[in-house]
């Protein structure tokens, strides 16, 4: 049933000129992470270096609770996307959560170098701050 | 008009607050002597119940591992913790933008697409590009917890703040967030005390 619903979505998708990652944004957005997942996945076997993909597989990881395995997408993510703040933002967020705050520390100061955001800039800071005086 | 000046002068002092720094520390005070603390109720963040009673056990623990007794609200001790919670967020939601290329057929109304021209439009009429790519920005969900919390120490026989702190931390889960917040606000503490 659920297939059946993943392959109406995706002719949908299509017939519409909408991509399988916008429409796994849109799933993301709706809570339906095993049918985003389906199609990042699907994604992912042709765009294997694709950032974005990337980084939506490793938002699904973690909704899953999967660290581990989230921190290799988003450090994939980053690999071909080096400046985008909230990569640096999730990967410190991983890293912290995994224990390794040296890798945390860098992916903080990634993060506050490339936030265009003051949100994002304070919140970084904050995490240097926090992490720097353990 | 009265009602009016009394509101703006209440919201001037309001902002004047909120804008001041509350002193950190009372300078001559003997924070040597504090070696018990009553840490008073910490109130629910709103929307979030049983949020205070998370907050004033992790606070509680953390006072023990520094060393610090906790006196019981029936028998206080000369010291007193308030605690409020200023951010329990247990699903911070951001979103954040993608940059997604689409092909294949786009359908594109002239009359909306055209109306800045001074050509004549055709209202209704749409035009469809086969195999074309666009890129659009849309944006993803980002779910992550943040707690904050606001911490002041008053020595009740004094009657002053002798102590306070702020402090706000985000996380993957909501363990890793309220310890590292209440960590992170005692920290200040915890190097007074050491001295």
């Amino acid at each position: 049933m659920k297939s059946i619903a993943l392959i109406v979505i995706t002719a949908f998708g299509i017939c519409f000129g909408q991509s399988e990652l916008g429409q796994a944004i849109e799933l993301v957005n709706s809570n339906r992470y095993e049918e985003a997942e389906n199609l990042v996945d699907t994604y992912l076997l042709d765009h294997n270096d694709d950032h974005r993909a990337n980084f939506i597989k490793a938002l699904i990881l973690i909704h899953k609770k999967h660290y581990n395995n989230a921190t290799k997408f988003i450090e994939k993510a980053i690999a071909s996307k080096n400046d985008k703040a909230e990569y640096y933002q999730l990967a410190g967020q991983l890293y912290e959560n995994l224990k390794n705050t040296n890798s945390a520390i860098q992916a903080w100061e990634k993060c506050h170098a490339h936030a265009k955001d003051t949100k994002l800039f304070v919140e970084a800071k904050i995490h240097l701050n926090y992490l720097k005086k353990k | 008009m009265r009602y009016l000046k009394i509101t703006f002068l209440t919201l001037c002092t309001l902002l004047h607050c909120a804008t001041q720094q509350v002193p950190l520390l009372q300078p001559g005070y003997d924070y040597s002597k504090i070696k018990t603390i009553t840490v008073q109720d910490v109130k629910d963040f709103p929307y979030a119940k049983g949020s205070g009673e998370i907050v004033f056990n992790a606070l509680s623990d953390h006072l023990m591992e520094l060393g610090i007794d906790i006196a019981e609200i029936q028998n206080p001790s000369n010291i007193l913790l308030l605690c409020s919670i200023s951010d329990f967020n247990d699903k911070r939601t951001k979103y954040i933008p993608i940059e997604i290329i689409d092909k294949g057929s786009t359908a594109t109304d002239r009359a909306y697409a055209e109306s800045d021209n001074s050509e004549k439009t055709t209202p209704g009429r749409k035009d469809t590009h086969i195999g074309e790519t666009i890129t659009r920005t849309k944006e993803i969900k980002y779910t992550d917890i943040a707690v904050g919390i606001k911490l002041q120490l008053l020595d009740v026989g004094k009657n002053m703040v002798v102590w306070s702190s702020d402090f706000t931390y985000s996380a993957l889960n909501q363990t890793e967030a309220l310890n590292k917040c209440i960590d992170g606000a005692l920290r200040p503490l915890k190097k007074i005390l050491k001295k």
